[in-house]
């Protein structure tokens, strides 16, 4: 090995150290970095639950004059964050679905019993769950809204089998829409078997 | 025949319940269509709002045409790219343009984002060679046009990147065995799921793979060649037919053997990526004999990437990726003629060709949003890797199998820096522009600066107008620059700069329920391109004189920057689906006007580029268990030959293809099969092979296999 070729090997060995190093901090900071990413864009999910919103047969019943969505957001959770600010940033072009007016709302996550005190008082016809929510934490919103008419969409693939009544996944580079058929039961979310076909069935 | 007619007939009577029943969803299947893509921003998006023409083939328009390999997916299914068998290789060229002979220099391959082009000769394959077993791939991404913005060099015609699947879209244990009669099998064990790890979500796919040809054995037209220009006598082409003359049955040489295996592993923001490759092929007519066993090419990868995302704030988003890839190739070219070989090899050598690359490197990327929405988004990243890369060349004389020593033999070490910066901003929903730079530096050549500007418009539901300007490099690959033969070569050396492509394109592309339409028109220049230049008396005297040639060298050559493209055209595509997607279909087709400036000025047709090119494709699901049947068709045009000049203006005929695919479940729970028919219009490709006819007619053209059926099963072992 040439004197340079020394120098660049120790050069190497020292950045390189460095690298290892950097990511062994940046691994060790541990849960509270971690990235909780919808791999499905924001804006298309909003497009797609707008869309599959038109086809719930309850909608109409549920939402009177005007359709209210709630954006449920962790205000701690980064992810959750910058994934609510999309999808209102995308509900604000949309004004209506199917022909009712559309009123979109942001709402901090506390407890389930809040959603449910909500959604009672006629105020929750979509609800929006965005990412950085834990298994617990969307089992338990998936309970506080038994019994309740509301379509919950999670923006996760997880959040679908824990208890939303739509989630969305990606395979094959496309959006897939993922249904809990026993939560749209117990929220009163009736969809046609034409849509049906074009969802998986988690549970 | 009864039962053909029936079941076509059942088949039509579903299509026709299907689409006639039920509320209309076209809507909603158009959005489930959209595909998304990351590689043209490295940033989740639909690929009609990506800052670049991108296209996307899924994991199910592959599976129900019965895809093997990259380059099948591309010829059939995708638009702007298009791939000619070159022996067992492919050679992959874009919108008109095609650089035969470059090894896939000029196309970025990418695997889940992990560069694929090695250091030493930025070699990339599409065929048996790629190394990613087909039932991993998720799908594959393709960029048209320059892409050297965020990933710097070789993306000059566009970037093709295979994205895996994650554990719960390749549950289980997987097997499969698959074969074209007769001549190939492929067998291929695989695994995938999902666990938990350290209290997270992870998954982990991988699979391997091993393949193996013998033939097929095409008929190469035997004629008596020119003899040996050093002994004057006629050259022994092969063991059974007399000496001068070539051709016959290639049926030695043609075996390809390939075993592959990629792991992917998945967890709470941690990407690891392992792949490794070794690839051995032979062909009838790669090298100076003919249908000779002993000459070979071999490559052999070792790739390892892992990556770290995390979110720092609302803010603020980083990744940590860190990778180390080896290569080494080989090439045996045997030759039984003297003028191939060096002095006193008058029976024949076997040249060998060596080659390595080891690199690693690490990259850091910040992603600042800074309206925290996503609307203005900017992208820092930098690349920094160091490169060790060596090659030799010996002639092994066939008498004593001996060598007098290396020729050209270099070791070099090299470092490189790559920094890029991408803004992406979207002041309204209907209006979007992405504005980028990337500055590589590199102790091999220099430097290079790749721009790239575009603005999307979205004038109405559905729609998206796009204006891309772009620019992209190549780097002179380490034979290009380090490359030496005293006889014969002077090395290119600092003199070689990177080859350069701007281009300009604007496309429209309108949604409507599940049907979707595409037209772009694009313009490329192509500059400093890197061919071997036959040297001067002086620039002789002067290698001479500084002993980098030997004293009694009579010409010498050298690879230079001095050629340049200049190509326009256009892409049309079209792609749809009705009956809830199980129809599905699709066509696309790419006209360009290329020409090539070589050294002096003139301006010539690419040589096996094809100004037209495109696909049709219809697949459709049959109900309940039924199969699946898939038809197929490629077209390419009339094209120069390889050895293509203005004073041997050769062309090949246009080339049809069909391909044939039926695929579904057997009775037995977990087990699919597939069967395919692939069919060649034409007899030929536009490669001339064979040593120049004595009697001064044409080289022949090399035969293209023209149909094979295959068949295939698999056994999934579900969890």
């Amino acid at each position: 090995m040439s004197r340079q070729g020394k120098a660049l090997g120790r050069h190497t060995r020292r950045r390189f150290a460095l690298s290892v190093g950097l990511f062994a901090c940046l691994v060790g900071l541990g849960r509270p970095l971690i990235a909780d990413e919808a791999p499905v864009p924001i804006s298309l999910q909003v497009e797609l639950m707008l869309k599959v919103a038109a086809y719930d047969k309850n909608l109409p019943h549920r939402s009177g004059e005007r359709i209210r969505l709630v954006v449920l957001v962790k205000s701690h959770e980064a992810d959750s964050v910058r994934s609510a600010a999309q999808a209102l940033n995308a509900l604000s072009a949309t004004g209506d679905i199917a022909g009712v007016p559309l009123e979109s709302s942001l709402l901090t996550f506390t407890d389930g019993a809040a959603l449910t005190k909500l959604s009672n008082a006629g105020n929750l016809a979509i609800l929006y769950v965005t990412p950085g929510f834990s298994k617990a934490e969307v089992e338990s919103i998936a309970t506080s809204l038994e019994g309740v008419s509301v379509l919950s969409v999670g923006a996760l693939a997880r959040y679908a089998s824990q208890g939303t009544v739509l989630g969305f996944d990606l395979a094959g580079g496309k959006p897939k829409l993922l249904v809990h058929l026993g939560q749209a039961k117990k929220q009163n979310v009736e969809l046609s078997s034409s849509v049906l076909k074009l969802m998986r069935v988690v549970e | 025949m009864k039962a053909c007619l029936a079941f076509l007939c059942s088949a039509g009577v579903s299509l026709y319940a299907a689409t006639g029943r039920g509320e209309d969803t076209s809507d909603l299947e158009g959005l489930l269509d959209e595909s998304v893509v990351s590689s043209a921003s490295k940033t989740a998006e639909i690929t009609s709002t990506a800052p670049a023409t991108s296209v996307s083939l899924s994991a199910d328009e592959i599976r129900r045409h019965g895809i093997r390999t990259i380059d099948e997916a591309i010829n059939f299914l995708a638009m702007g790219m298009q791939l000619e068998k070159f022996y067992h290789a492919s050679e992959i060229g874009s919108r008109g343009v095609l650089l035969s002979g470059d090894v896939g220099a000029h196309v970025l391959l990418l695997v889940d984002g992990h560069a694929v082009n090695e250091q030493w000769g930025a070699t990339a394959y599409y065929d048996r060679g790629t190394g990613v077993p087909m039932e991993m791939v998720d799908h594959i991404e393709l960029v048209l046009g320059p892409g050297s913005v965020l990933y710097g060099s070789n993306a000059m015609l566009g970037i093709v990147n295979i994205v895996t699947k994650h554990g719960k879209d390749f549950s289980g244990a997987h097997v499969v065995l698959e074969s074209e009669l007769p001549i190939n099998v492929r067998a291929a064990l695989g695994y995938g799921r999902e666990f938990s790890l350290l209290g997270h979500e992870a998954d982990v796919v991988f699979e391997l793979e091993h393949f193996e040809q013998k033939g097929p054995t095409l008929d190469y037209p035997r004629y008596v060649a020119e003899p040996d220009p050093v002994t004057g006598m006629p050259r022994p082409y092969s063991n059974t037919e007399p000496a001068g003359v070539w051709g016959g049955p290639g049926d030695d040489a043609s075996a390809l053997r390939g075993t592959s295996g990629y792991l992917r592993l998945r967890s709470a923001g941690l990407e690891v990526g392992l792949r490794g490759m070794l690839y051995r092929r032979s062909h009838p007519a790669d090298s100076s004999n003919f249908d000779d066993p002993d000459s070979f090419v071999r490559d052999r990868w070792l790739s390892a990437d892992v990556k770290y995302q995390a979110t720092l704030g609302a803010l603020v988003q980083t990744s940590l990726r860190l990778y180390a890839d080896h290569y080494d190739f080989r090439q045996d070219w045997g030759s039984n003629g003297a003028a191939d070989c060096l002095e006193g090899q008058d029976s024949g050598c076997m040249w060998r060709l060596l080659g390595h690359a080891n690199w690693a490197g690490v990259e850091p990327q910040f992603s600042f949003d800074w309206l925290g929405d996503r609307r203005l988004v900017s992208l820092l990243g930098v690349d920094a890797r160091v490169k060790q890369v060596g090659s030799n060349v010996n002639y092994y004389d066939y008498v004593d199998g001996t060598s007098p020593g290396p020729i050209g033999a270099f070791e070099r070490s090299e470092r490189s820096l790559g920094a890029y910066l991408q803004n992406t901003f979207w002041p309204a929903p209907f209006m979007g522009f992405n504005l980028g730079a990337r500055l590589d530096a590199d102790s091999r050549f220099g430097s290079a600066l790749s721009p790239r500007a575009a603005a999307t418009f979205v004038p109405w539901s559905g729609s998206a107008l796009k204006l891309v300007y772009a620019e992209a490099f190549r780097a002179p690959t380490a034979w290009d620059v380090y490359y030496t033969d005293p006889r014969s070569q002077l090395a290119g050396g600092d003199g070689i700069e990177p080859e350069g492509v701007r281009s300009i394109e604007a496309s429209i592309e309108q949604r409507w329920g599940s049907q979707r339409a595409f037209f772009g028109a694009f313009r490329s220049w192509w500059k400093d391109l890197v061919l071997l230049e036959d040297l001067d008396d002086a620039e002789l005297a002067a290698g001479i004189a500084s002993e980098e040639l030997l004293p009694d060298t009579a010409s010498a050559s050298q690879l230079r920057n001095v050629s340049a493209i200049k190509s326009y055209g256009f892409n049309v595509g079209y792609d749809g689906s009705l009956v809830g997607g199980a129809l599905r279909y699709g066509l696309s087709l790419t006209h360009a006007l290329t020409r090539i400036n070589e050294p002096g000025g003139t301006s010539n047709q690419m040589p096996v580029a094809a100004p037209t090119f495109g696909n049709a494709r219809v697949s459709y699901a049959l109900p309940h268990d039924l199969p699946t049947l898939a038809l197929a068709a490629r077209y390419v045009s009339r094209r120069p030959l390889d050895e293509y000049t203005p004073d041997n203006p050769r062309f090949v005929e246009p080339q049809v293809e069909l391909r044939a695919a039926v695929s579904g479940a057997l009775p037995i729970p977990g087990l699919t099969f597939r069967v395919t028919a692939n069919y060649a219009a034409s007899k030929f490709g536009p490669y001339a092979v064979g040593p120049t006819p004595l009697d001064g007619s044409a080289r022949p053209l090399a035969p293209v296999d023209r149909f094979r059926l295959g068949i295939g099963v698999a056994y999934d072992f579900l969890e």
